[in-house]
């Protein structure tokens, strides 16, 4: 009970993090929300991110259609949507925009956990696939034109 | 105005150049640098009147990049621009020496007041 109430707070400041970005560093409205499918669909590249605390380790992660992927990119380098842009500064922004993510994830839940560590972000082509062993969450996040899957996934704590 | 902008991510270092242009900034030269090691060689080449770094960094984070610069005896102007940003991090970039931190995401606004608030100019 107490990991499941756990990982709807990491949700919960997911999702502030995830608004905050948007708004000011993509200039987009506020997010909008909705439940994800289950399973999740199967070709979702992303950007994940490492938040370790003591005893435990979240990956975050921001997944989305290539497309859409390529939208979040061309919009944080301020770029027109007609423009050229490389996969590298594809994955390169993603990776930003879950580094600012983790970011604010770290200072919400710093209140509640001083001893977090942010790790670096690494961009994967495909869909994360949390097993029985794994908690996880998942909301699906409309920035602009692009539909965010946010998820946050834990290993189960120990008996 | 020299500044070195040194961030793992070729992203954000536009990002910053961009808002640094819109803040008053339109004038400056920058380099760039993508972790500590880097920016140690662009500081000896560039000799920059103004650094801000991102805090986590492969092969060197900005952390010891700062704590290097300084043991060198270079007292150049120093700002952290990082996604985190918590009392805990504030103070040890403080006692480092760096002048300020930005918090990412962040705006014109917060560079243009934070720059101006720490004399850099």
């Amino acid at each position: 009970m107490t990991a499941v109430l756990g990982i709807s707070q990491w949700r919960d400041s997911m999702l502030e993090a995830t608004d905050e970005v948007a708004q000011s560093s993509l200039m987009l409205d506020a997010v909008t929300v909705r439940e994800a499918p289950s399973p999740l669909p199967r070709d979702l590249p992303g950007s994940y991110i490492p938040l370790v605390g003591e005893d435990y380790n979240y990956e975050f992660g921001l997944a989305a259609k290539w497309e859409h992927c390529e939208y979040l990119a061309k919009t944080l380098l301020f770029m027109d949507p007609g423009d050229e842009i490389s996969d590298d500064d594809i994955a390169d922004a993603m990776n930003e925009l879950a580094n600012m993510v983790g970011g604010g994830v770290k200072k919400r839940m710093a209140e509640i956990d001083t001893t977090l560590k942010l790790g670096l972000p690494a961009f994967f082509n495909g869909t994360v696939h949390p097993t029985a062993e794994q908690e996880h969450v998942c909301v699906i996040a409309t920035a602009g034109e692009a539909e965010i899957y946010l998820i946050a996934l834990k290993h189960k704590a120990p008996l | 105005m020299k500044i070195l902008i040194v961030d793992d991510s070729k992203a954000m270092r536009m990002i910053v150049m961009r808002h640094l242009r819109q803040a008053g900034y339109e004038d400056a030269e920058f380099a760039e640098a993508a972790n500590g090691i880097e920016a140690l060689a662009a500081v000896a080449e560039h000799d920059p009147d103004l650094i801000l770094c991102d805090w986590n960094m492969p092969e060197m984070d900005g952390h010891t990049f700062l704590v290097q610069l300084r043991s060198s005896g270079s007292q150049v102007p120093f700002g952290f621009v990082t996604s985190e940003s918590t009392p805990d991090m504030q103070a040890t970039a403080r006692s480092a020496g760096a002048l300020f931190l930005i918090a990412k995401p962040f705006t014109v606004e917060t560079f243009r007041e934070t720059l101006n608030s720490a004399g850099v100019s």
